[in-house]
């Protein structure tokens, strides 16, 4: 075994198939993930039909897209039922069910689209102020998680997700709620806590949600609260540039005053800090063992982001902020003031949380390479654990292997042996963390799983050892 | 894996007494927010009264309504409200006023008798004022223990740009 060289899984049979029955569950937890959506779209459907019979237009045209993405939903399923009465073959059904529910996808996307898009063309430069604050705070997002980073992909789908999927829930909800707030609850305060629940319970349950069906259906890149808090911190970047955007819109003075506060001072507050915590508590859930603490770890998540963003509209909406008539000061101390006072309170959960979970993955990790070094089977050598331990040292070993051939091979090269060490490096650590989740009784993966991780780190350390210098 | 946990990284349930902590944080901050909520939206009797209101343009250098009851405006017409206070009886207390979509109070009047408040509400009393685009509701309310208890007429317009 120490050579490398480990038996390979068998592959997976494929899954019984009934006659006429679309099979939606391929993936664990998908069921769910489509009863979540269904119900998302269900709500929609509802605040549609509230706001068209207040007369609302854009909950008209609204229940005009949900309507029509209800039919082609109702066609898809009609056609890929026939398709499977009358095809047996697995693979073609499969692919079937892929391009059917792509299409879906796609309708439902473009019309979820057209607000966000609209939005951006009535205002580019709000659009395109916000973009380089929006694309810094993802990076810094990444950075924060020292060991296991979320790919990329997975980190704009929540992107995506916040700007695109939550706006449009959010828009539509909220719009139809404050109709019944305007028409029924006392004018004045009453008013303003009523709108301050209203913006705190449907942004954060659209915001929220994603983060929750990201969990159901990539369960392996959430690690522990590190993970959540960084997916639920993406997508309250994506709701705040497309709120930015729309903000943003006015005169010179609303837009510094709207950018300031949401991409500047603001930027790691608010949205970003709120769906934060909703993402430590479905991260905190994951290494929950029994089913009531994984719950009480979720509600805990959203029900302290709500109230994070109940606060802040409640001093918003009733006027009760600390501020001043003279521009320059509220901009520059009232405002930040305002932001630390009431929203800084949550930002320090959020840190309190990370710093925790970065200390737990941390000594886990020491643990688990030590032990994998222990084992001799070469993916992980004793010296090599003290590196992987520390995010310096891994820099410090990749910056290491672009000199390694001195300038040989040029700026190309040093780069590519980069990317290879880098990618060593995180096979390593996805080991690790597999061996990790396994003494922690956290996975449903079988044991062979962790063998094709230490096959992979092995072939990854071949192709460095072979790599032209 | 250490056998003497909780060990860091090892623990049955990590992060949940933090997290139990953060979320009962959420619950007092919404529980408050609710009996604030209930504060200003109290359930009371309702009185059967009924308030008439117009909204018409005002003309802030005349200090004056003219035209037909309307309720689309642009940001350079001043709406006012004309409420007929004989519908009310004259004792009642009541305070009326202009409120924004979040609830907050652009113009108003004082908690008074009926038969004491002003003939017309404007939006706003300034020339040469630009009202900002949006919508805007005007709302008559009996007044009790410091505070607006009950609607007794509201009306909704909308301001669009000039």
């Amino acid at each position: 075994m120490s050579d490398g060289v480990y038996p390979q899984a068998p592959p997976p049979r494929p899954l019984p198939m009934t006659a006429a029955t679309p099979r939606f569950h391929r993936h664990a937890g998908i069921g769910t993930a489509i009863a979540i959506v269904a119900a998302m779209l269900g709500g929609m459907l509802v605040a549609a039909v509230i706001g068209t019979v207040q007369g609302e237009s854009l909950a008209i045209l609204y229940l005009i897209a949900l309507v029509l993405t209800a039919l082609i939903a109702a066609v898809t399923y009609a056609f890929v039922w026939i398709f499977d009465r009358f095809c047996h073959d697995p693979r073609q059904r499969h692919l079937m069910l892929v391009i059917a529910s792509g299409s879906l996808a796609i309708v439902i996307a473009l019309w979820m689209l057209l607000m966000p898009a609209l939005m951006s063309l009535t205002n580019l430069p709000g659009f395109l102020a916000a973009l380089p604050t929006s694309a810094f705070a993802i990076w810094i997002l990444r950075r924060i998680q020292r060991n296991r980073k979320e790919p990329w992909w997975l980190v704009l789908v929540a992107v995506g997700w916040g700007a695109i999927v939550a706006t449009n829930f959010a828009a539509l909800t909220e719009t139809a709620y404050s109709q019944l707030v305007t028409n029924h609850i006392i004018p004045g305060p009453g008013t303003s806590y009523a709108e301050a629940f209203n913006a705190a319970l449907f942004e954060e349950l659209g915001k929220g949600m994603a983060v929750v069906l990201l969990f159901i259906l990539l369960r392996n890149q959430f690690d522990d609260v590190v993970s959540g808090i960084v997916v639920g911190a993406a997508v309250g970047v994506g709701f705040d540039f497309q709120e930015s955007v729309g903000y943003t819109a006015g005169d010179a003075a609303t837009f510094f005053y709207q950018w300031w506060a949401r991409q500047g001072i603001g930027l790691f507050f608010g949205h970003v800090t709120y769906t934060a915590l909703i993402g430590a508590g479905i991260g905190a859930a994951r290494q929950q063992r029994e089913t009531w603490r994984k719950a009480v770890c979720i509600v805990s998540g959203f029900v302290v982001a709500m109230a994070a963003h109940f606060l802040w509209d409640a001093f918003a909406m009733t006027r009760t902020f600390w501020d001043s008539e003279d521009p320059v000061l509220s901009m520059f101390v009232f405002l930040p003031l305002d932001i630390l006072l009431i929203d800084g309170p949550f930002t320090l959960m959020v840190i309190a949380l990370l710093l925790l979970g970065l200390h737990n993955e941390g000594a886990a990790l020491q643990v688990e390479l030590s032990g994998e070094a222990a084992t001799g089977l070469a993916a992980v050598t004793p010296p090599e654990v003290r590196e992987l331990i520390s995010p310096w040292r891994r820099l410090r070993a990749r910056l290491g292997a672009v000199f390694a051939g001195g300038l040989a091979g040029g700026l190309a090269g040093g780069f590519r042996r980069y990317r290879q060490v880098g990618r060593l490096q995180a096979a390593q650590l996805d080991l690790a963390m597999e061996r990790w989740h396994r003494a922690r009784q956290e996975l449903d993966e079988p044991q062979e799983a962790e063998a094709h991780l230490r096959q992979k780190v092995l072939a990854l350390k071949l192709a460095l050892a072979q790599a032209p210098r | 894996m250490p056998t003497d946990a909780p060990w860091p990284g090892y623990e049955p349930s990590p992060h949940f007494r933090m997290m139990t902590a953060f979320g009962l944080a959420g619950v007092l901050v919404l529980v408050a927010g609710s009996l604030l909520f209930a504060h200003f939206e109290p359930v009371v009797p309702p009185s059967g009264l009924h308030a008439s209101i117009a909204i018409k343009r005002y003309d802030p250098a005349t200090g004056h309504v003219s035209g037909e009851p309307q309720n689309r405006f642009t940001s350079s017409q001043i709406p006012a409200a004309v409420v007929d206070w004989r519908s009310l009886p004259r004792d009642v207390v009541v305070e009326s006023g202009w409120f924004d979509t979040t609830g907050y109070q652009l113009e108003g009047t004082r908690p008074a008798r009926a038969d004491g408040q002003p003939a017309q509400v404007p939006l706003s009393t300034a020339r040469d004022v630009q009202i900002p685009p949006g919508s805007y509701t005007f709302a008559v309310g009996r007044y009790q223990d410091g505070r607006m208890v009950e609607v007794l007429g509201r009306v909704a317009i909308q301001v669009g740009s000039a």
